[in-house]
């Protein structure tokens, strides 16, 4: 059942009311320049806006390319790994002990290896997008019934249909969900590659910001950020339901 | 009779998964248009032996014939076979991104290369025959169990199928939708398809089955009319089954 529209938007507005309302009192009650209160904030936001574009689409360009190279790899390899049973064997203790290491602690070596602009930063988000889509994809394969393939097979469908009409719809939804999880621990990674090296991205104003102890400017690069994040969650799940609009 | 009124034709079908023996020598005719009801317990083997009959599953021995042709043969092209063979599971298995109507054009179009417009036409008169004219345009999660089963029926029966396989095609059904279903599969073997059909509906078996066959441990144990088999059980393991199902 879908809500009616009106109750979707009255939601969303008491969330939009619920937080600034929380962040107006923790603002107060703190009263530290660090944290201004969202009237400040937008003020911010606004005087900052000219400085703040470039840094960040080069924040959203490295997070959309590194998600997209991350997704492309890992949806056919699932599919494959998921498949086959040799190779399953193979791999599956592989991505075992490679999927709980938070691959951020790769940084360094990939800036060693890639020097400090984007390569390093999409290299890192990728794989950590990687895992993730990986093993949302093979576990929803898995779980696809022998008997909807029997079925197909037995229509005189292909291998092919096979994916085309069963795996890919019943994949679909995981891949988004993993996406979705993805694009915060993406953020959170782009961050802190960003933070640490190089000159460029929202990662780097904010902590530049920071080490200047322009505490305005600074905030004005977290919301930025913040935001990137909350458009890329929308644009995923407006996606989402447009290609699984069965369910 | 003439070759050309048997439609399938097992003979000595055998068939292990690794060392468990799960059909031994088994032998069915079924002719044109009759309706051939399989019982037996649960493991006797006869979802194993319907999914022989499309090559679901690949005998380890014997022969299985469709209309003379022999499909256990070294080039049989499984895809045409298939075309000619279509099979009811338990489990309706409908495309859930799909309506009712594109689930029962989507093989016609890719496996048969029907026109968008002569696929649309035949999904509509199948679902139609089926009851579910006016289902048309719903997608799978907005219909009941039974009205899935009947699209996968009509799905199966776009296909002009030759002969009918149906796994025990009411048996993940709620009691109340059992009906809708069984009316279906007896229209259609009024209709005079041929029907090969694994059930535990006694009251189906009696009333459309031309023959009833009853199979344990992989071996056909009794075969006769309906009459024959429930009336006058000869094998004490039919009278067994029977007075249990009872
Ligand atoms: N792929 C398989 N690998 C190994 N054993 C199998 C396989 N498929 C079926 N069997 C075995 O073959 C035997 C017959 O199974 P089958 O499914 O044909 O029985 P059935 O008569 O259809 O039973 P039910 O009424 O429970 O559906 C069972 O013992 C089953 O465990
Ligand atoms: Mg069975």
């Amino acid at each position: 059942m879908k809500p009616p529209l009106l109750r979707k938007i009255g939601g969303y507005v008491f969330a939009v009311v619920f937080i600034f309302a929380g962040w107006w009192i923790t603002a107060v009650l703190v009263n530290s320049p660090a944290l201004p209160t969202p009237a400040d904030a937008v003020e911010v936001l606004v005087a900052n806006a000219d400085q703040l574009v470039p840094y960040f689409f080069t924040s959203a360009y490295r997070v959309i390319v590194s998600l997209v190279i991350g997704t492309v790899l890992a949806v056919p390899i699932a599919h494959v790994c998921a498949r086959s049973r040799t190779l399953d064997t193979l791999f599956a203790p592989v991505l075992y002990l490679l999927y709980p290491i938070p691959k951020v602690v790769l940084l360094p070596i990939l800036l060693v290896l890639f020097g400090l602009a984007d390569a390093p930063k999409i290299v890192l988000i990728s794989l950590t997008v990687f895992f993730q889509v990986l093993v949302a994809v093979r576990d929803a394969v898995r779980a696809i019934p022998e008997s909807a393939v029997v079925a197909i097979r037995s229509l005189g469908g292909s291998r092919f249909d096979e994916y085309r009409h069963v795996a890919v719809p019943a994949t679909m939804p995981a891949v988004f969900t993993s996406l979705r999880i993805g694009v915060g621990t993406a953020i959170a990674v782009l961050f802190i590659a960003e933070a640490m090296a190089g000159s460029t991205g929202l990662g780097y104003y904010i902590m530049q910001s920071w080490s200047m102890v322009n505490y305005p400017r600074m905030f004005a690069g977290i919301i930025a950020m913040a935001l990137l994040g909350v458009v890329l969650y929308a644009l995923f799940d407006i996606v989402e339901r447009r290609l699984t609009r069965w369910r | 009779m003439g070759e050309s009124d048997i439609m399938v034709s097992i003979q000595h079908l055998s068939k292990s998964f690794g060392e468990t023996e799960v059909l031994r020598d088994v032998n069915i005719d079924v002719k044109r248009g009759e309706v051939v009801v399989v019982l037996g317990p649960s493991g006797s083997g006869k979802s194993t032996m319907l999914r022989c009959i499309n090559l679901l599953e690949k005998p380890t021995g014997g022969h299985i014939y469709i209309e003379g042709e022999e499909i256990t043969g070294p080039n049989t092209d499984v895809d045409k076979l298939r075309e000619h063979v279509g099979m009811v599971f338990q489990q309706f298995n409908l495309f859930p991104h799909l309506s009712a109507k594109k689930n029962v054009m989507l093989a016609q179009r890719k496996v048969l290369k029907r026109s968008n417009e002569e696929a649309e036409r035949i999904a509509l008169e199948q679902l139609a025959r089926v009851g579910l004219a006016d289902r048309a345009d719903f997608l799978p999660d907005a219909l009941s169990g039974g009205q899935q089963q009947r699209v996968a029926i009509a799905r199966a029966l776009a296909m002009d199928p030759h002969v009918m396989l149906f796994d025990e095609a009411t048996s993940a059904l709620d009691p109340e939708l059992v009906r809708g279903v069984l009316d279906v599969m007896r229209s259609l073997a009024e209709a005079g398809m041929t029907m090969v059909v694994v059930t535990h509906e006694m009251g189906f078996a009696r009333e459309v089955a031309d023959r009833v066959i009853f199979m344990e441990e992989g071996v056909i144990v009794e075969e006769g009319s309906p009459s024959e088999v429930f009336d006058n059980p000869k094998n004490d393991r039919t009278k067994d089954f029977l007075g249990h199902i009872k």
